[in-house]
């Protein structure tokens, strides 16, 4: 009787916090999903793509035009796939480089549109790492031209001084590109030896804003004068033990960091001043792992360990939206987010890559009505490994920067010796109008 | 039974497994991780500590066993104050820019007679290019009492770089900035006392912000009265004879920095010792790498334990003779800008940049064996460090919003 009463009281403990957040995932009923894959081209060596991974945030042009991008990830941290280091004295690009792409929809294909190492006048060799990954955002302006910043994988670890050169990184080269044109500006290097992990473009200021990786500091570049500020670690966030990664920018040019005090930090464009607002982001991180603004300046966000909220601006009102996993007591690692403004949804890819999540849940094509509150699971995605970027297009379509295995109609890809492999590439998501068609 | 407790501890081995590996893949560099807690200073929109005020300017170990801190504002914001923490948490003491207002930097603490602590103000690099500021204070707070005594303002205009206590005299002596003047303020008499400009400082801007380089950063007091300190003199270099031309001139007048200065008890001016501190030759005349002490703590034998600003040197001045030792670095860095002694008897020391990641060394005194131990957090960005009485060590961040970090030795 005793044991049994054991065996109740335990099924309780375990089951009591899945009802007790209302809504949440049912990973037993999950289904696989394949959605179409769009390769990041280019960076081939030995007759095949040294591409594995994609981590930037992603946009569209006027024209429809998804740009994204693949990189071979080189940096400190690893050498990934099948290569090893000793090819970095045969490549023609040294170790870590970067392809700009963008998926024509017109075409239903995806383009090769520029290596970021040449574009950015940083020649990688053998011994000088290049930008393994684009880490931050790909941003465009009115006139679709493109803003984009280097990256390397864990330069964040190591402190870089001119002593070790040519060892050291140069840092996060921004570059401004015109795709009508073809002309690619390499505008310099905002915080030497540090790669950035964030930016966006303010038009109306004609200022790139971002933040460096290493000790999470805030600069601006005025691109029509080239006047460079750079601020103190105001994005540095303890909680999490390694970086920070994300910046947000308002319609406004207001830009939002995370803090030490489980609030935000905003920063007035005008005035360069630094203001703590008096909220508290919800979860146990309390910061953003992804956000998008609306047309009205909301801004919607996610925390690393997948607390969904938004903020609006102009009354400081906070709303937490709930758990992407309907699980507060676990971590999910949700690094991406897109917005349909129209539809009034908030589309995921939940759990990826990095930080704590529920295994069961990896790779969960998650969509939030936000006419309703309520989350739905459309299923895992065959292949998935990683995702750091999405949107959606004016047309509903959902686009999100992944990598992971690379399926060719029903097959998946393989290197020459056979073994599955690991691509960038973009996934394209076609939700139906009616989101009850997904129960 | 021993096969069913091997299951059972399957599981845990795993998941700690994974969390070793785990946090040795995120700190890198870092300290013992075991051994590090932090206590956050700034206390958030609500205050009283607000977000930009709670960069750690300086932190002493008084008798009551805590530690009292002094901050700065940081990027627009207004307010410094005093704290204190034992190593757990935190207690805000004053608001000093409530206090004495437009002043937003608290420099640097001393402790006097009567377990008193003294400190003196400064304000931000713009508001003193601008000259609307009336200057730096010296004042008195009484943890006993809990007491604040503003003593006035040193020199019009003028910040207090820092500041040291001859507390057998009772004299205060302190520099100030950007006008790099040597002043004494005597507690009893409240005569203050200038001896005049002792560095001319270098304007200097660096992406758009205002700052003046060479002014001096610590100030020694020994036993006798006598003041050291560090700073620049010009010396003539003679032009080579097949450059001389017609009516030109005869020398180039450089800047040589790291001349260790006297003044003694009594003394009108102070004077070269004849002394000067380790440099990487060939950098002491460049605006941006200043060349003075970063930092001084006494040592048991008569001298004075010495960081160095640029190169991050630790070296001994013994004043009785003028004797500079070069110990060496324990790192690439410069600015060697904090020193404590561990209940070891170890040498503890605080390197890095100004604003950058900051690193805990360690040289031991017996053996003479210089070591760098790695950096509390990879975001940390120190100003200080001091032990306690049960081997902690305690590093003052200097960022928006502040931690203490306090590493428990010998764990």
């Amino acid at each position: 009787m005793e044991k049994k009463y054991g065996i109740i009281v335990f099924i309780c403990f375990c089951v009591f916090p899945y009802f007790a957040h209302g809504q949440s995932i049912d990973v037993e009923t999950l289904k696989q999903i394949r959605l179409p894959m769009y390769l990041a081209k280019g960076l081939e060596w030995k007759g095949e793509s040294t591409q594995n991974t994609t981590w930037s945030k992603i946009t569209e042009t006027s024209d429809g035009k998804i740009w994204f991008c693949g990189g071979d990830h080189w940096g400190i941290d690893e050498i990934t796939g099948k290569w090893d280091k000793s090819d970095r004295y045969e490549r023609p690009w040294g170790f870590g480089n970067t392809t700009l792409c963008y998926y024509d929809p017109m075409q239903d294909q995806s383009f090769e549109e520029l290596e970021l190492n040449s574009t950015s006048a940083i020649y990688s060799n053998e011994q000088t790492p290049g930008h393994g990954k684009i880490h931050a955002n790909i941003v465009t302006d009115s006139k679709d031209r493109l803003y984009f910043a280097g990256y390397m994988g864990y330069s964040f670890i190591h402190e870089y001084t001119d002593a070790y050169f040519p060892k050291s990184y140069a840092g996060g080269a921004l570059i401004k590109y015109d795709p009508s044109t073809k002309h690619a500006e390499y505008l310099g290097i905002p915080v030497p030896y540090g790669a950035v992990a964030a930016m966006y473009y303010d038009e109306k200021r004609d200022i790139i804003n971002g933040i460096s990786v290493d000790r999470a500091k805030f600069w601006r570049v005025k691109v029509s004068t080239m006047e460079l500020n750079r601020y103190e670690s105001v994005a540095r966030m303890s909680r999490l033990k390694d970086r920070v990664r994300e910046m947000i920018m308002d319609n406004d040019g207001y830009c939002y960091f995370a803090n030490d005090v489980g609030g935000l930090t905003k920063f007035d464009p005008d005035t360069q001043e630094f203001m703590d607002l008096d909220i508290v982001l919800p979860g146990k991180l309390m910061d953003f792992r992804a956000s998008v603004v609306s047309s009205m300046n909301t801004i919607y966000g996610i925390t690393t360990d997948g607390f969904v909220w938004s903020f609006n601006p102009n009354t400081n009102e906070l709303k937490d939206l709930g758990h992407i996993i309907g699980m507060p007591d676990q971590s999910h690692y949700t690094p991406n987010i897109a917005l349909d403004e129209k539809w009034e949804r908030l589309y995921f890819i939940a759990g990826t890559h990095g930080y704590g999540l529920l295994e069961e849940a990896f790779g969960v094509l998650t969509i939030l009505d936000l006419k309703t509150g309520k989350y739905y699971w459309a299923g895992k995605i065959e292949g998935f490994e990683g995702c750091f970027g999405a949107l959606c297009s004016k047309d509903h379509e959902v686009y999100f920067n992944s990598f992971g295995r690379f399926y060719e109609g029903d097959q998946i890809q393989k290197d020459k010796s056979g073994q599955p492999i690991t691509r960038p590439y973009l996934l394209k998501y076609s939700p139906p109008e009616d989101l009850n068609e997904l129960d | 039974m021993k096969n069913s407790i091997q299951h059972k501890l399957v599981l845990p081995i795993i998941i700690l497994l994974f969390h070793a590996t785990n946090v040795f893949s995120q700190r890198m560099g870092g300290l013992d991780a075991g051994s590090i807690s932090k206590v956050l200073i700034s206390n958030g929109p609500q205050g009283p500590i607000k977000g930009g005020e709670s960069a750690v300017t300086d932190l002493i170990l008084m008798p009551d066993g805590w530690m009292y801190g002094s901050t700065k504002a940081t990027w627009g914001a207004q307010n410094c104050h005093l704290f204190r923490i034992d190593g757990e948490k935190s207690e805000h003491i004053i608001n000093m820019t409530g206090q004495m207002p437009g002043q937003t930097t608290i420099s640097n603490l001393v402790v006097g007679k009567g377990s008193v602590l003294y400190g003196c103000t400064s304000t931000y690099n713009e508001i003193l290019d601008k000259k609307d500021y009336e200057g730096g204070h010296l004042f008195a707070y009484n943890p006993g009492k809990k007491t604040m005594d503003d003593l006035g303002i040193i020199q019009q205009g003028q910040g207090i770089n820092c500041m040291a206590m001859d507390s057998i005299r009772g004299i205060i002596y302190c520099i100030t900035y950007p006008a790099g003047h040597l002043f004494s303020y005597h507690l009893e008499t409240k005569i203050k006392k200038d001896f005049g400009q002792v560095m001319q400082p270098w304007r200097v801007e660096d992406l758009g912000r205002v700052s003046w380089r060479g002014v001096p950063k610590v100030l020694i007091v020994d036993d006798a009265g006598t003041v050291y300190f560090s700073t620049y003199v010009h010396e003539k270099v003679p032009v080579w004879k097949q450059e001389l031309m017609d009516g030109g001139p005869s020398y180039y007048s450089v800047y040589a920095g790291g001349r260790i200065f006297r003044l003694a008890f009594g003394d009108e001016k102070p004077v070269f010792t004849g002394a000067t501190i380790p440099s990487q030759k060939g950098m002491d005349s460049d605006q941006l790498y200043e060349n003075g002490i970063a930092s001084a703590i006494r040592a048991s034998d008569g001298g004075f334990w010495c960081g160095t600003i640029n190169d991050g040197f630790l070296f001994k001045f013994y004043p009785s003779t003028s004797t500079v030792i070069n110990k060496g670095k324990a790192f690439q860095y410069w600015n060697l800008k904090s020193l404590c002694y561990g209940t070891d008897e170890k040498l503890y020391m605080l390197g890095g940049r100004d604003e950058d990641n900051s690193w805990l060394l360690c040289y031991n005194q017996v053996t003479g064996s210089i070591d760098c131990l790695g950096w509390p957090d990879n975001t940390s960005q120190c100003n200080v460090i001091v032990a306690d009485k049960n081997g902690k060590i305690f590093f003052g961040e200097n960022l928006r919003h502040s931690f203490i970090w306090i590493y428990t030795l010998n764990k």
